[in-house]
């Protein structure tokens, strides 16, 4: 699955695109994103969704019956704009110097 | 050949008789060990070996195995902290909410009009267990949002050992039950460190949650160290929430360790998700209030101070504080938001009942088991006055509105059936969660004023406390429970744990007052602090700044804006006249003391921004520079801060599966919930990509 964000700022869309044995199986828009927290207490689970699902077309845990090996991520640095980089930069590098 | 010739030497020494003496001066020293007056360094030096030791057991004399006991007749103890309550919520302050098991108990020991926490969460709880402040422990605020000063880092320290810890170290058995929220959020994955989760902090047994709060449906669970489900006994599916699930564990412990340890006193913390969002409930619960909330939140202000007024809960000259303009009038809302804002009422009154109810059964077993005559119970009636996270007009899915958007009223009109329910996260709205901090104003988050900080306890223990039935309105704080029940159980407050030097205990033992109803209240300062809301209260005066940013709302604000009032809070018990114009001297003497408490408790640098600070750069990180991420198989309840950051950015997920003959279904990546997330599945053979997300809504 690729996920490509339109940047452009925070919990803005994106397309997704579904791709089996490298080929090509379908691409949708997802209009806005969540960017901060999905939740409180969910979590993130390989072969199975925990706690309560993310989809209404499955129950969870919803285990996968196949065999999987290993799921692997690639995260692009964020594509933010300027002032979104900038606020986080200049939150996290005060935190530091307080803790050097 | 020796020994003997040693054992003859003694012999030849010590006439016959005076050495049985001696051997039972030994025996009768060990025994003295194991109870008498305790040391204040945990744990306790190893006691000096008082047999004798030979080359074989045929001429040695073995001194007793030493076993740490409590102290002789040290109560059990039970402390429940409800989570997001109001000081007018349960029927027993005069809330509208029947809460049979509460008055119960109220009725066999003393009520606390008087009592208060710090405005939030996690600070409360950190306060509570370790009996000193909030930002003493490193606890200003929630985990989620700190920052790296020593008030704010979420960790709490060796320090200051909790009392779990202490009675553990005494002789106790100890079992926690519920929320934690005190484990730092990168501290809650599987490769630990487990430090600060509650199997090294003295609890025995956990069973809980370790975050601020659980779908009551489908929590995530931990067994000590290991994750669990919640096991939903036949039958039940459906109608049996985490609420049940905390009771059945804490009454399944007390009778198993009542069973093969009956002289053995135990310390049980019992924290339930309740009454904390989402207000899951089952319906059997909900259908009884049906219909009991339509008179609005205004009305319901008047009726619960008539009927506290009455209870003698408050007294009798208390005014009822007046609305504030930013909360809008009942009577302003359409039919449509009436109609939701009764429905997640008539939630939230249900949850509390049924909370009630299972405390209640908590009781149940204490008395089954014969203990109740010498249990204390403490049972605090919120960690912080009821929530107003819930957006003005409430909210059925409350991630929406911590992420700072409003959802389509349509939208809850449309759900109204599902409130309570499983697909639901809701909350109610701020005006309800004004109703339930009658007579006070505010809430939740607001330090500086009662709403947020005046919570009532109920203490009892039969054995001792018989002045039953009765009130009792000293001043006190959550940092005040500690020493008392060290008091209680006549174990002293220690100066080393685990061999590390601990801070100076905050807390003042309650228990004077246990047996007089007039006695003069050991409390006579306490600040209070929390997102730059603060207050200084000494001698019955108290001076209090609400700093700008509203609980329900985003930003930051200028602190020297600040309005600062003063009230004479033991004629004022509900903060309804404003003595600040009148006696700008004292005002200035408590805002300079404010000054010198927050420096001297880790309370500065004040920090009012509550979206800015969950930035996960603030903290420490398990991911912070990684782009490639490898999940295994049981990759499974990685916490949200700690997994593969897929937010705001573009991302590739790969996952490597093999399908056999036939086909194969099911989740192979997933993160979040009901609440919103993505999962990348496979239906009928197809691969799915779905991402769900509050929709934001321009109001």
């Amino acid at each position: 699955m690729e996920f490509r964000y339109d940047g452009g700022g925070i919990g803005k869309g994106g397309t997704a695109a579904l791709f089996v044995n490298d080929k090509k199986a379908g691409e949708g828009r997802i209009e806005h994103t969540t960017w901060g927290r999905f939740s409180a207490d969910e979590t993130f689970d390989i072969g199975e969704d925990s706690g309560s699902p993310v989809s209404a077309a499955y129950a969870s845990p919803n285990r996968f019956t196949g065999t999987l090996k290993k799921v692997e991520i690639d995260v692009q640095p964020a594509n933010l704009s300027a002032d979104d980089r900038e606020r986080l930069r200049s939150m996290a590098s005060k935190a530091r110097q307080v803790m050097d | 050949m020796d020994a003997p010739r040693f054992q003859k030497r003694r012999l030849g020494m010590f006439p016959w008789l005076p050495f049985r003496v001696i051997i039972l001066l030994a025996f009768s020293l060990a025994a003295a060990w194991a109870e008498g007056p305790r040391g204040t360094v945990l744990p306790a030096p190893e006691p000096a070996f008082k047999g004798k030791i030979g080359r074989t057991y045929k001429d040695s004399q073995p001194d007793k195995i030493p076993v740490v006991k409590a102290p002789a007749g040290a109560p059990n103890v039970l402390v429940v902290l409800i989570d997001d309550s109001g000081f007018g919520q349960w029927g027993t302050f005069g809330g509208q909410i029947p809460t049979p098991n509460l008055d119960r108990l109220a009725k066999a020991g003393l009520s606390y009009t008087r009592f208060h926490t710090t405005a939030l969460c996690s600070p409360t709880r950190a306060a509570l267990l370790t009996g000193r402040n909030h930002h003493s422990v490193g606890t200003g605020t929630i985990t989620e949002t700190g920052t790296a000063y020593p008030g704010y880092t979420g960790q709490i320290p060796k320090s200051a050992a909790m009392v779990s810890e202490i009675l553990r170290q005494n002789g106790y058995s100890t079992a926690f039950f519920g929320k934690n929220h005190n484990v730092p959020d990168w501290e809650t994955s599987v490769s630990g460190p487990y430090d600060r989760w509650p199997g090294l902090q003295g609890f025995d047994h956990f069973y809980g949650f370790l975050g601020g709060e659980a779908n009551q449906w489908a929590p995530a669970l931990y067994r000590d160290h290991q994750r669990v489900e919640m096991q939903v006994s036949k039958g039940r599916e459906g109608r049996y929430t985490l609420n049940d699930a905390l009771a059945d564990e804490a009454i399944d412990y007390i009778f198993q360790q009542q069973s093969v340890t009956p002289d053995r006193p135990f310390f049980v913390y019992y924290a339930p998700g309740a009454t904390h969002a989402p207000h899951h409930v089952p319906k059997e619960w909900l259908d009884k209030f049906k219909g009991q909330f339509d008179q609005g939140w205004d009305k319901y202000r008047e009726e619960t101070y008539q009927r506290q007024l009455k209870l003698g809960v408050i007294p009798p000259d208390t005014k009822l504080t007046p609305r504030p303009k930013e909360i809008p009038a009942y009577d302003s809302l359409t039919p449509d938001q009436k109609r939701v804002a009764a429905r997640l009422m008539e939630a939230f009154a249900a949850y509390t009942a049924q909370t009630d109810y299972e405390v209640g059964r908590v009781l149940d077993a204490i008395e089954q088991v014969g203990q109740l005559h010498n249990t204390v119970v403490f049972w605090i009636i919120g960690d912080n006055g009821a929530s107003m996270e819930g957006t003005l007009y409430g909210a059925f899915n409350e991630m929406a509105a911590i992420g700072g958007l409003s959802e389509d009223p349509a939208l809850l009109v449309q759900h109204l059936d599902e409130i309570g329910g499983p697909n639901a996260y809701n909350h109610y709205p701020v005006g309800w969660a004004w109703a339930m901090n009658t007579p006070f104003q505010w809430g939740k988050q607001v330090a500086s004023h009662l709403g947020g900080v005046r919570n009532p306890m109920v203490v009892a223990w039969p054995d001792r406390i018989k002045d039953k039935g009765g009130i009792r309105t000293q001043f006190h704080h959550v940092i005040d429970i500690v020493p008392t029940i060290l008091e209680a159980a006549k174990i002293p407050i220690p100066t080393e744990v685990n061999g590390v030097k601990q801070k100076p205990m905050e807390g003042v033992s309650m228990l004077y007052g246990f047996d007089n109803a007039n006695a003069k209240g050991t409390r006579q300062v306490q600040y209070f602090e929390m997102f730059g809301n603060r207050a200084l209260y000494r001698n019955g005066w108290i001076a209090a700044a609400r700093h700008g940013r509203l609980p329900w709302t985003t930003g930051t604000f200028d602190f020297d804006e600040d309005q600062w009032e003063l009230y004479d809070l033991d004629r004022d018990f509900s903060e309804a006249d404003d003595l600040a114009a009148k006696h700008p001297d004292k005002l200035k003497k408590l805002q300079d003391e404010f000054w010198v408490q927050a420096k001297k408790f880790q309370v500065l640098p004040l920090d009012d921004r509550l979206t800015e600070r969950t930035d996960p750069g603030l903290r420490p990180s398990l991911i912070e520079g990684r782009t490639r991420f490898t999940y295994y198989p049981g990759g499974v309840r990685i916490p949200e801060g700690s997994a593969a950051p897929v937010k705001n950015r573009s991302h590739i997920i790969t996952a490597e599966i093999e399908v056999p003959q036939g086909g194969a279904d099911g989740v192979l990546v997933a993160e979040g919930g009901v609440v919103g997330g993505f999962a990348l599945y496979v239906k009928h053979g197809r691969p799915v990509y779905e991402y769900t997300s509050p929709r934001p809504v321009t109001a």
